[in-house]
């Protein structure tokens, strides 16, 4: 469980603000990939967030907004808010909303098992975590965690009935100030063969945002 | 009593003109007819026919929050409710519980969403008749507890054969991914733009996908005697069903559906609250469909009796002009300007009539013939059939409307030609040589 919770602190900035932005490459076999981009918002302390699409330019303005409890999906089309859920997959990726939020691991899950072993040329914990509760997107996860940092490699995900769903790999880090955050990721879709999702990070920054970004009226002057 | 006599003699007296103005009148009083009567026709067959494809005119969900604030839609304990609806003595022909997964289907890499609805299939004597399968038979999937029934598009889209396995990917009724197994056990003739909502499995399997318990469901539905009880009947049961259940407000539209939908997050509430819908609230989209249908068919009679509209127009400038020097004769016999003009209106108005007349009796001979062709129900069209046959609702109504408004404009378009017919002096009327 210290693992989890390590895993838990590097990824969520409990302390600060932060914001990046993402560039998804999805690959889908006899089709052209497809490229959308990002810029996230987070203040995980007050359980805020919020996405901005910024292409493709179909797609441009719309967003997400969470602020507790309540997300609501922009659509700058008809300039209505819906509410939402943050569990569907981002545009026609392998990626999910969920992958930019707050990781929970150790209040979500619990360890099933623990051993170690090597993911290429590092030695890893691997951990197969069970749900804690009905309410999470895979009830089965197993990680592959380096036991020199504790970051994480590689990640699968299992259906209700046990089946591998996706695989994420996290081949990259980049240093935000004082700790690690996975520049790039890649998505595997386990169930459609030749479908994954490569997801690069930039701009990252822990700088205090404005509060009027974590409301309704910035995602519908963002980008008018 | 005489100017009608001398109207309808002056219309026989030409007969081949005033036949062929008939008919003129006739052919746009059909078309409009059987364009009106068969979107009205279209709106019955595909509301009653997705009735009988999604095994009910009214249905009941169940709604629980979970400590999250996640919608969980299920049914645990019906036995209220059943006992209710006993009690409201629906003239119902069937109530059946099914589970409805929003699934995706995925089939050597390929997938497609795809609706599945899980039903005891004892209880669905109505459905089971009522599918029209293309390949693979009702048998085999109902000796397969892992069966599937797709629609034939669906089922080409992913390149999968009856036989063969697909993965069906759904959120349990909590919101946990899951995957599960099927075999498809046959297929059905495409339901076109309906396919993506006609897939069947058993309810047991698809519950075991939803992770909801063997006795739960989703969905309560209520297959009433007909289409025209389904408002009265909705109205009657929620009336019975709110003093007893945590019912919801009834809604219209599939905007209040959403609406409802945000409240339902946006609320603090325990318990199973109960959603009435019905046929008529899912269906709302065709309405559209065929007012669309009956505004192209209102255009296309607008120009039909514009043109025919001139036509009568100069054929009555005609006819004044011919009988000019009759109009002075009768004029100098004491015939008043106002009678004169009634005179030629009168016979516009039998013209109409007749024209209305022969066009109904048109419209009702096509309509029996297109009505006998027996289509059958292996083809795509068969949603908007009834049985494999084309239906064309004639409403009373209507027809008095379309039969009024083609003698107003009948009318209008002889009015002129009257009004001058009317003004002409008798002296000089009688002194026209034609």
């Amino acid at each position: 469980m210290a693992i989890l919770r390590d895993i838990d602190r590097s990824q969520n900035f409990d302390d600060t603000d932060f914001s990046a932005s993402f560039t998804f490459v999805s690959e889908k076999p006899e089709e052209e990939a497809s490229i959308f981009k990002a810029r996230m918002f987070r203040r995980d302390n007050e359980d805020k967030f919020v996405l901005v699409f910024l292409e493709p330019p179909i797609q441009q303005g719309q967003g997400y907004l969470q602020v507790d409890e309540n997300l609501w999906f922009y659509d700058p089309e008809s300039r209505k808010f819906t509410h939402s859920s943050l569990r569907e997959n981002l545009e026609d990726s392998e990626a999910r909303n969920s992958d930019l939020r707050q990781s929970s691991l150790a209040t979500d899950y619990e360890v099933a098992t623990a051993d170690i072993g090597t993911l290429g040329r590092y030695q890893v914990h691997i951990i197969e975590l069970a749900a804690t509760h009905d309410e999470v997107s895979f009830p089965g996860v197993k990680l592959w965690v380096r036991t020199d940092n504790n970051l994480v490699l590689k990640v699968e995900n299992y259906s209700l009935s046990g089946r591998l769903m996706r695989s994420d790999y996290f081949p990259n880090y980049v240093r935000v100030e004082d700790r690690l955050v996975a520049s790039r990721a890649l998505y595997v879709d386990e169930l459609r063969p030749g479908e994954r999702t490569q997801m690069t990070l930039t701009d990252t920054s822990l700088a205090t945002l404005p509060d009027s970004v974590f409301t309704k009226s910035y995602l519908e002057r963002v980008n008018r | 009593m005489t100017l009608l006599r001398i109207a309808f003699r002056n219309l026989n007296r030409q007969k081949k003109r005033s036949i062929l103005l008939g008919v003129a009148i006739a052919f746009g009083f059909m078309i409009i007819t059987l364009v009106n009567a068969f979107a009205a026709g279209f709106v019955l067959n595909i509301r009653e026919n997705v009735s009988q494809l999604v095994a009910g005119h009214l249905f009941i969900t169940g709604y629980e929050k979970s400590p999250s604030g996640r919608l969980v839609r299920v049914i645990r304990d019906d036995s209220e409710l059943l006992a209710a609806i006993e009690r409201a003595e629906l003239s119902s022909r069937l109530v059946a519980r099914r589970t409805l997964a929003e699934a995706t289907i995925i089939f050597s890499g390929e997938s497609v969403p795809q609706q599945i609805v899980g039903l005891e299939w004892d209880s669905q004597p109505f459905l089971r008749e009522r599918l029209a399968l293309r390949e693979g038979t009702l048998d085999e999937m109902l000796a397969d507890p892992r069966g599937l029934i797709l629609s034939e598009d669906v089922a080409e889209r992913l390149g999968v054969a009856v036989g063969e396995q697909v993965i069906v990917q759904a959120r349990t009724a909590t919101g946990q991914l899951n995957v599960a197994d099927f075999v498809l056990r046959a297929t059905t003739v495409s339901a076109g733009f309906l396919s993506t909502f006609n897939g069947y499995g058993h309810l047991d399997y698809i519950n075991g996908l939803l992770n909801i318990g063997p006795q739960e469901y989703v969905t309560l539905g209520i297959l009433l005697e007909g289409l025209d009880v389904v408002d009265v009947e909705a109205e009657r049961l929620f009336e019975l069903l709110e003093p007893q259940l945590n019912m919801l407000p009834r809604f219209a539209g599939q905007g209040g559906f959403l609406d409802q939908r945000e409240e339902l997050l946006r609320s603090d509430w325990q318990g199973t609250r109960y959603q009435m819908t019905t046929i008529n609230d899912f269906l709302s989209g065709i309405d559209d469909v065929a007012r669309a249908l009956v505004i192209a068919g209102a255009v296309v009679a607008l120009i039909l009796f514009t043109i025919i509209m001139v036509g009568i127009t100069n054929t009555f400038r005609m006819i004044v002009h011919e009988r000019t020097r009759e109009i002075g004769t009768m004029r100098a016999l004491g015939l008043h300007r106002r009678q004169t003009r009634r005179l030629f209106l009168l016979e516009a108005l039998f013209l109409s009539l007749g024209g209305a007349a022969g066009g109904l009796v048109l419209a009702l001979i096509i309509r029996v013939v297109l009505q006998a062709f027996d289509f059958g129900l292996d083809t795509p069209l068969f949603i908007m059939m009834d049985d494999g046959h084309l239906t064309f609702a004639v409403a009373p109504a209507s027809v008095l409307l379309f039969l009024a408004s083609v003698a107003a404009l009948t009318l209008l378009a002889a009015l002129f030609p009257a009004n001058r017919a009317a003004a002409k002096p008798p002296a000089d009327a009688l002194r026209t040589t034609v």
